[in-house]
């Protein structure tokens, strides 16, 4: 008897500019180095090997790829759209990049974060997936991933997650939003200087460093923290 | 503190809405037509039935009225006059016939058509005629009854040759209304 299994496999990828880490459903995450200055082209062609052909995709970007950027909105901007595309334009700007060149999004509960992405990485993504067979059913910044767990939401101040390439750190502001941005890393920069520009940038929203729920995304698997979510769960860290 | 939940690939929640409610929508509307539909075919019928009936109703009164036009049955008529000569008050025609008391003649028939009642007597000669008419309309300021006629009776005149002078039969006449 014939037997056609048409459901497609779930994987997920974890993309920084560091490292990537794919894992399929109930299989050990396998884990990629990427060499620095390698592009994203370069980076996705290493990672075919380990994609099955057919499959749903779930990718989640590094802030170092997909940054939080804070966002001050003008009196009388409501609409979810005109808030949208004015939050665009603002990244842009502080990015100093053509607005055309970035695509952004945000949560309509949290407008003040929002998360940006370059046009032509959202690209290969989209093209790298759909060459494979297989199908980009998620894409979203891995802190956004990170605040959906217990720790984040149980923060009383607020939380910063540092992956390999990047800090981001959000707050609760005084009048309830969400505030905050994420920090390239530079590789060849010291951990006392990294340090200090956390702190920096933890004090530049209004909240004390200690504060702050510190959390950290890490390519070995080391702990099993139950209080974030499931999806690359041991690869969180609370330091 | 609140979740950031960002998402750069739309989702197919608003899809499975959107589907959902064109689902529900689309039964609702099926439903609706259904209900619809059934209600017309029972009107269809109903003016169909109504239809029938006036065609039914109409054929009715068309008979009616050719039954009322038409002439009346003659058996009819017959029993309709049977039912109305028996209804009107005969005492005055049989006192008048009753009170007739001249010797020798003989009440042969008394015929009623339409408006008319006629009398037929046996007599003996012309002159018991004239009186037999003055006794008829004896106590009435006008002659109610007319001597219409006599003629010889052939029964009587063959028998006549042989037991005597022949007999006359008389015949009388008068309005209905005027001898009851």
């Amino acid at each position: 008897m014939w037997s056609v299994s048409a459901r497609r496999r779930e994987v997920s990828i974890y993309l920084c500019r560091a490292f990537a880490l794919v894992q399929e459903r109930n299989a050990p995450t396998i884990v990629q180095p990427l060499p620095e200055l390698r592009g994203l082209k370069d980076t996705l062609g290493n990672l075919d090997r380990w994609i099955p052909s057919r499959a749903n995709l779930t990718i989640h970007l590094s802030a170092g790829y997909c940054p939080a950027v804070l966002i001050e909105y003008p009196a009388g901007i409501y609409r979810f759209s005109e808030r949208r595309a004015f939050a665009a334009a603002a990244a842009a700007k502080q990015m100093r990049v053509p607005a055309a060149s970035l695509m952004c999004e945000l949560d309509p509960s949290s407008p003040s974060m929002c998360a940006v992405i370059p046009t032509n990485i959202h690209q290969h993504l989209a093209t790298w997936a759909g060459e494979s067979g297989s199908r980009l059913r998620r894409l979203r910044p891995l802190w956004s991933l990170a605040s959906e767990g217990a720790i984040a939401r149980k923060a009383i101040a607020g939380v910063s997650l540092k992956e390999a390439d990047s800090v981001t750190t959000w707050v609760k502001s005084d009048d309830g939003r969400t505030l905050g941005f994420s920090m390239p890393l530079e590789p060849a920069v010291s951990r006392l200087t990294v340090d200090q520009k956390i702190e920096g940038m933890i004090r530049s929203l209004g909240v004390m460093p200690f504060d702050i729920a510190p959390l950290q995304f890490v390519d070995t698997r080391s702990s099993d923290m139950h209080e974030m979510p499931e999806a690359w769960r041991g690869h969180w860290v609370a330091p | 503190m609140r979740a950031v939940r960002i998402e750069f690939v739309p989702t197919s929640a608003w899809l499975a809405v959107w589907f959902t409610a064109f689902v529900v929508l689309s039964i609702l509307v099926g439903w609706s037509l259904g209900r619809h539909r059934s209600a017309t075919m029972k009107l269809d019928a109903t003016h169909n039935k109504i239809a029938a009936l006036r065609i039914e109703a109409r054929s009715l009164r068309a008979v009616t009225a050719k039954a009322a036009e038409a002439p009346p049955d003659p058996e009819q008529r017959a029993a309709e006059s049977i039912v109305s000569v028996t209804r009107r008050d005969w005492n005055g025609v049989f006192a008048t016939v009753e009170n007739l008391q001249e010797p020798g003649i003989r009440l042969t028939a008394l015929t009623i058509d339409g408006g008319e009642v006629r009398l037929d007597y046996e007599i003996d000669s012309l002159a018991q005629a004239a009186v037999v008419t003055r006794q008829l309309n004896a106590g009435t300021e006008r002659s109610r009854w007319k001597f219409l006629g006599a003629n010889v009776s052939l029964s009587r005149s063959a028998s006549a040759t042989l037991q005597g002078p022949g007999k006359l039969n008389a015949h009388w006449s008068g309005a209905l209304a005027d001898v009851q």
